[in-house]
């Protein structure tokens, strides 16, 4: 039994699914657009939905994520939830961090707290809340 | 390097381990109240009489970490944008999953056949947190 964490983007999906690969070496298992949906699916999908993404499932270091544009309501908000990325240096961490806060916005700079040499967190310009650290060991 | 889903219960994090436990087998491997983060008193983020709030805790579901806190304790969690997609082995499993789950929150999808999975459903449990349950193919 496992879970991952499905996040819906709104209409929005390829474009994130771009920058992971870009900010954090995402790779990219499977992608599905609606239009590729049994004909039972997309007779309930609106129109000019066709190309959006249905679901996809992109890796991100040993990781699987799910991403979709859902309902593609255009406005993707994302609450309650953070995914926290364990990175396995300072060096990397401060990348990760840098990378995933471009056209975001930095909620907690990278400092040193009791539990990792590097902490940070950061919301990436889809809104999606990060944290990025490099545990003590 | 592996992302962790981290949910914020804000106040009602021990109450939602306990039914973890209960629902999904869950396994509390790490919990920490804000009393005693060794950091306590030097301008970090306990909010007004959270001493015995939850700052982290880790749970196991199956073979899957995941991270939780009370987070600012405001009181009303509120999760969007977002679900855990739980597989499971056997028909029979997902159906205990879901029902397990889904007691005292709201099936927005009942389980069902689709294209892509033998059951499949949608919930939303009592704290608001999105659930896919399928079974894997």
């Amino acid at each position: 039994m496992n879970i991952q964490p499905y996040l819906s983007f709104e209409g929005r999906a390829q474009e994130a699914i771009d920058f992971y690969k870009g900010a954090v070496g995402a790779s990219v298992n499977v992608v599905m657009h609606f239009k590729d949906a049994p004909p039972d699916v997309q007779a309930q999908i609106s129109p000019g939905m066709g190309e959006k993404v249905m679901h996809a499932c992109i890796k991100i270091g040993e990781s699987d994520v799910f991403v979709s544009d859902g309902q593609c309501g255009g406005k993707a908000s994302f609450s309650g939830v953070t995914l926290t990325i364990n990175a396995s240096s300072d060096g990397e961490a401060d990348k990760l961090f840098a990378a995933l806060g471009k056209g975001g916005q930095v909620t907690m700079p990278m400092a040193e707290t009791f539990f990792a040499t590097r902490f940070g967190t950061v919301s990436d310009k889809f809104g999606v809340h990060w944290m990025v650290l490099n545990p003590k060991k | 390097m592996q992302i962790q889903p981290y949910l914020f219960f804000d106040g009602r994090c021990e109450e939602a381990l306990d039914f973890y436990k209960a629902a999904a087998g869950a396994k509390v491997e790490m919990l920490m109240r804000y009393k005693e983060n060794p950091d306590r008193g030097q301008g970090g983020m306990e909010p007004p009489g959270a001493a015995d709030k939850v700052m982290h805790a880790a749970f196991k579901i199956g073979d899957t970490m995941i991270l939780a806190s009370d987070g600012h304790c405001t009181g009303k969690p509120k999760f969007d944008g977002f679900s855990l997609a739980i597989s499971v082995k056997g028909e029979a499993e997902a159906d205990k999953t879901y029902a397990a789950l889904a007691e005292g929150g709201e099936a927005s999808m009942p389980l069902t056949k689709t294209f892509f999975s033998p059951k499949f459903g949608m919930l939303r449990d009592k704290f608001g947190v999105n659930w896919m349950v399928m079974v894997a193919t």
